[in-house]
């Protein structure tokens, strides 16, 4: 659907002039508890509505509703792409069209600005908040699940960040292994867009949930390479073996993603603060398919400019 | 005689193949690493194509798209799903 109708201009231009557009997660809601329950009834009223009118309704669905939140239309998303030959648009633009035809709404300013949908969490000042992207290289753009990456947002306590520094005075050449506590968050991401049927971190990465999602292999070690007045930059290598099931619950065996790491740290050591990590993936493979993973630290600046979806 | 000989010219051979990439790595200044590694990050960012659906004006939450529809007279587009469409978990 966000490669398919939402990346189709005629729609983008459809729902920005003429209609107020939403997505929801079935399994997450953002903002604070009293909210949460308001909005969840409220999909569950509309998705009754739906059905009390005898329109389709589904948990991934294309709804269209009129001003008052009344059903006017709807389509599964396995349809929502399919064109029609004649009139050469997908049906999520044929449907857009049609209720902005019959209810004769007038084309106006989009109501609300356009913003990044990925956005780094709101974190403690204290933290390191990673941005990853990882990307099926050789199928890009072909198929379904190869037509963006998948991004992750990593978010280290204090605590955990610190273990990716070696303890107590180094000089060019010292070297370290990254403790597996430290460096599991990052490491078990290593894997390309699969199918995901929740927002839940704890059901996807669980190895004994519907993914079998496992970090069967991992390592990290840094090298002092420079030292400057008050800087010390070291280089990162290692590896990463990751086993997740494609589809949930499927008989299949778990999908196989490796990795060879490579990357750099660059910390303040007398600041005990970690200016810049990078990481990117060599000979990735994702099955039978190269992968790319690419791993960098992100600012408290940005990350206090902007709020989480 | 002949398989110390065979053995040792098998160590000269691997060793000759090896030397290259020690050394390449070894070699490799701070600079040229993160050269390396900063331009394989850029690029494998996703890309303005692959994020075209952040051109549309996405209201954060079903509830304030329905105030604002009351408010403007549009109707509401709804896209329901499973994880997290924002970041291609999904």
């Amino acid at each position: 659907m966000r490669a398919g109708p939402l990346s189709n201009p005629q729609v983008i231009e459809l729902l920005n002039g003429y209609f107020v557009p939403v997505y929801t997660s079935n399994d997450f809601i953002s903002g604070d508890p009293a909210l949460q329950k308001k909005e969840q009834k409220e999909r569950e009223r509309v998705y009754g509505a739906f059905l009390e009118v005898k329109m389709s309704a589904g948990s991934v669905h294309v709804y269209v509703l009129s001003p008052d939140a009344v059903p006017l239309g709807s389509i599964h998303v396995g349809e929502a792409g399919d064109k029609d030959s004649a009139a050469g648009k997908d049906r999520t633009q044929l449907l857009l069209e049609k209720t902005v035809r019959e209810l004769k709404t007038t084309k106006g300013k989009p109501l609300v600005a356009p913003h990044p949908q990925s956005q780094p969490p709101k974190a403690p000042a204290d933290s390191l908040v990673l941005h990853l992207t990882a990307r099926k290289i050789s199928e890009k753009g072909r198929g379904s699940w190869n037509e963006f990456p998948a991004e992750d947002w990593i978010v280290l306590s204090a605590e955990q960040w610190r273990g990716l520094l070696p303890s107590g005075k180094v000089q060019v050449g010292d070297s370290w292994q990254v403790d597996n506590k430290t460096s599991t968050p990052i490491l078990t991401r290593f894997f390309p867009q699969t199918e995901c049927c929740t927002a839940k971190d704890s059901e996807l990465l669980s190895a004994t949930g519907k993914y079998k999602h496992l970090l069967e292999e991992q390592s990290l070690r840094g090298t002092v390479v420079a030292v400057d007045s008050n800087r010390i930059m070291a280089r990162l290598d290692g590896h990463s073996k990751v086993l997740h099931q494609f589809y949930p619950q499927h008989a299949y065996p778990p999908t196989v993603s490796t990795s060879k790491i490579v990357g750099y740290l660059i910390f303040d050591p007398a600041k005990n603060k970690i200016e810049s990590l990078r990481l990117v993936s060599e000979s990735g493979r994702f099955e039978n398919m190269d992968m790319g993973v690419a791993v960098r630290s992100v600012s408290h600046q940005t990350v206090a400019s902007r709020d989480e979806k | 005689m002949f398989p110390l000989y065979r053995s040792v010219r098998w160590f000269i051979i691997l060793l000759i193949l090896a030397c290259p990439a020690l050394a390449d790595e070894n070699s490799e200044s701070f600079q040229e690493l993160q050269a390396r590694v900063d331009h394989r990050i850029e690029d494998w960012q996703p890309t303005a194509d692959e994020k075209r659906f952040d051109q549309i004006c996405w209201c954060p939450t079903l509830l304030e798209a329905e105030k604002l529809a009351r408010e403007h007279r549009r109707p509401i587009f709804l896209f329901t799903h499973d994880g997290r469409m924002n970041v291609g978990r999904c």
